[in-house]
């Protein structure tokens, strides 16, 4: 029987092939952009669980045996069609269910938040409660930080869904 | 009235001198009586308990389900059904009413009066918003000149031809951004 050897850190680099973020999103589970799945497993699980496990298993049931194809066009990117869609699904079932404290998933373009790095990239956040200047008080599940949008950028932010 | 009022407050001034309200004439004590059982029981204004709706597509015509109604942001709410009808029973006092579903120009109806207990919105049409309708989550905005055009046209074509008729008010829309508003002390009555 062939002996074992524990690698360092340093040799275990040595010894494999690492892929690229493009690379990774064009694969199964190789998850990055997928701020609404997040923002989905949020307000479903009453803001329990929102990894990005949990976020990969919505879009997986969601995008079936077209999967490989849809990680391939957008990475875990999903379009405004595909929200849509989503939501009518689960109101035809009648899973459609708003969160009690009034939070839902708003989104915007990058380029219109002064908070956000200007990258012309859609994106999705858990938009927590409206004080009453205007401003948003919003939650980002993918790497968990609290922003306060101010109220003259607060109507770039959509609502997407809830 | 007001000479109905100040006829009563004399006749109280007077008996409250003599300390003998069997002075009063009783026919006055008996209209005093009823204003006071008149403006005491009539509440200031009635409440909206409930509103109702179905809503469709302004071009294609076909039900919505999934369409978010809110009332007054961020507060108490309802999903459409498969059919694209809703009930939301109103918990506060509502003055504001707003639609929203992804894609789509967010609907918002203002100052709605408290005339009406259950206001019955009937149809309401969802306006799609085509420079919205091709973005998404995670993915980088493509707005083609042709989506430019194409809400360009769709905002003039609401602007002349969306109308909206409750109870008897006939709503005219106007843009605020993302949304399209319906102002109720904007109406004409029918």
């Amino acid at each position: 029987m062939k002996k074992l050897e524990k690698l360092t850190l340093k040799e275990l680099g040595s010894e494999l092939n690492f892929i690229g973020v493009v690379e990774a999103q064009r694969l199964n589970g190789g998850y990055d952009n997928d701020c609404f799945w997040r923002c989905v497993a949020y307000l479903q699980s009453g803001g329990a669980s929102y990894t990005e496990a949990s976020a990969e298993i919505l879009a997986l049931s969601y995008f079936g045996s077209d999967c490989g194809d849809y990680l391939s066009a957008n990475g875990a990117g999903v379009t405004s069609p595909d929200i849509a869609t989503y939501a009518t699904n689960l109101a035809i079932d009648g899973n459609y269910h708003l969160d009690p404290s009034g939070a839902y998933i708003g989104m915007f373009n990058t380029n219109n938040i002064s908070s956000y790095n200007a990258t012309g990239m859609a994106h999705a956040v858990i938009v927590q409660c409206v004080n009453e200047d205007g401003s948003l008080e919003i939650f980002d599940p993918q790497d968990g930080s609290y922003t306060i949008i101010p109220s003259e950028e607060a109507n770039y932010v959509s609502r997407a869904m809830y | 009235m007001k000479q109905l009022v100040n006829l009563i407050l004399r006749n109280l001034n007077k008996s409250a001198a003599s300390f003998n309200l069997l002075k009063l004439q009783p026919s006055l004590l008996i209209a005093s009586l009823f204003l006071l059982l008149v403006l005491g029981s009539q509440p200031v204004f009635s409440q909206i308990s409930g509103i109702t709706g179905k809503i469709i597509d302004y071009e294609t015509k076909r039900v919505m389900p999934g369409v978010t109604i809110i009332e007054n942001l961020p507060g108490n709410g309802t999903v459409s059904d498969v059919d694209g009808n809703f009930k939301l029973k109103i918990k506060g006092d509502m003055r504001e009413l707003e639609l929203n579903f992804i894609g789509y120009y967010a609907l918002k109806f203002v100052n709605i009066p408290n005339e009406n207990e259950i206001i019955d919105f009937g149809e309401l049409k969802l306006v799609k918003n085509h420079l919205l309708n091709n973005s998404g989550a995670g993915i980088v905005y493509k707005l083609s000149e042709s989506d430019k055009e194409k809400d360009q046209e769709t905002r003039k074509n609401v602007v002349e031809k969306y109308r909206i008729e409750i109870c008897g008010n006939v709503l005219k829309p106007y843009f605020d951004r993302n949304k399209i508003i319906f102002d109720f002390t904007t109406t004409n009555k029918k």
